[in-house]
C-alpha cells in the first residue's frame, strides 16, 4: 500500500504498520506509524505517521550511541504490548537532529520506543531513572572513554 | 478543580468511559503523599512535569526542515567521523 508521509509517498506494507495504542506524547491523537530505512540518512531511520503528513520522526539505535544503555521492562509494559518473546522487542530512540547546528544532535535516551515486533505494538516509555538525559549528546557517547562505560552502573 | 480531603488509606474513585480508575492515598510525611494509582492498562501516566519534558523533547526532534537538507547534514557529520 502506497501512503503519504512526511518523507513523501512510501510503499508500507499492512504488517509493517505499527500501533501505538496511546499515541506518543505531543502527538497523542495519531497511533499508526511505520519504521523506514532510508539508505542515504543511515544510520539514522526514520519513524513516521502513516495517518499524517506531518509527522517522521528521525530515531537511531541507542547502542550506537551508548554501549551499555539498559534499563528494566517493567510486567506492565509486557502486558501492554503482549510481549510474549523478549528477543522480539526492538528498541530504538528518537533524536533532534537541528539543521542549522548538527554538531549539537542528541538522542532520546530517557524514552525510548519499544518495538513488540510480532504483534507490532509499540509505545514511548518513559524510563524511572534520572541518569538517563532527554537531550544526551551524539558527539559526546561517541568520544566517551571505555573504561568510563565498564564502570557504570546498570539497573538489568 | 476539584479539591477532596482524603487521609491515608482512603480512596477517590473516577468513572471514564474507558474504564475507572482508584487513587488511594498509600502514605503521607511531610513532603511527599504516595498516591496508588489503579488504572486501565492501557491508560499511560506519567508525572506530570516528566510527561511536559517528554512532549517537548518529541516536539523538537519531530522533523521540521526540509528532508534533502536533514540528509545533507547527516552526509556531512559521517564524513568528518572518517
Amino acid at each position: 500500500m502506497i501512503f503519504s508521509t512526511r518523507l513523501g509517498k512510501i510503499e508500507i506494507e499492512e504488517s509493517e504498520v505499527l500501533t501505538f495504542e496511546t499515541g506518543i506524547p505531543g502527538f497523542e491523537a495519531w497511533h499508526k506509524y511505520a519504521l523506514v530505512m532510508l539508505p542515504e540518512t543511515l544510520p539514522v531511520q526514520w519513524l513516521i505517521s502513516v495517518e499524517s503528513m506531518e509527522i517522521a520522526f528521525p530515531v537511531l539505535d541507542p547502542w550506537l550511541v551508548k554501549k551499555d544503555y539498559a534499563f528494566d521492562i517493567s510486567q506492565d509494559v509486557i502486558d501492554r504490548l503482549d510481549i510474549k518473546d523478549r528477543d522480539k522487542i526492538l528498541v530504538t530512540n528518537m533524536v533532534r537532529i537541528p539543521q542549522d547546528n548538527p554538531q549539537e544532535m542528541t538522542i532520546n535516551l530517557l524514552a525510548p520506543i519499544i518495538i513488540n515486533t510480532e504483534n507490532r505494538k509499540a509505545i514511548q516509555l518513559v524510563l524511572d531513572r534520572s541518569d538517563y538525559s532527554l537531550r544526551h549528546l551524539i558527539r559526546e557517547g561517541a568520544s566517551e572513554p571505555a573504561s568510563k562505560k565498564e564502570g557504570e552502573v546498570c539497573s538489568s | 478543580m476539584l479539591v477532596l480531603s482524603r487521609k491515608k488509606d482512603e480512596e477517590i474513585y473516577i468513572e471514564t468511559t474507558i474504564g475507572n480508575i482508584i487513587l488511594k492515598i498509600v502514605d503521607i510525611d511531610e513532603k511527599n503523599v504516595k498516591v496508588g494509582i489503579t488504572a486501565p492498562k492501557n491508560m499511560p501516566i506519567y508525572r506530570r512535569e516528566v510527561y511536559e519534558k517528554v512532549y517537548a523533547v518529541n516536539k523538537e526532534s519531530v522533523l521540521h526542515d526540509d528532508l534533502k537538507e536533514i540528509t545533507k547534514v547527516l552526509g556531512a557529520l559521517k564524513r568528518e567521523d572518517r
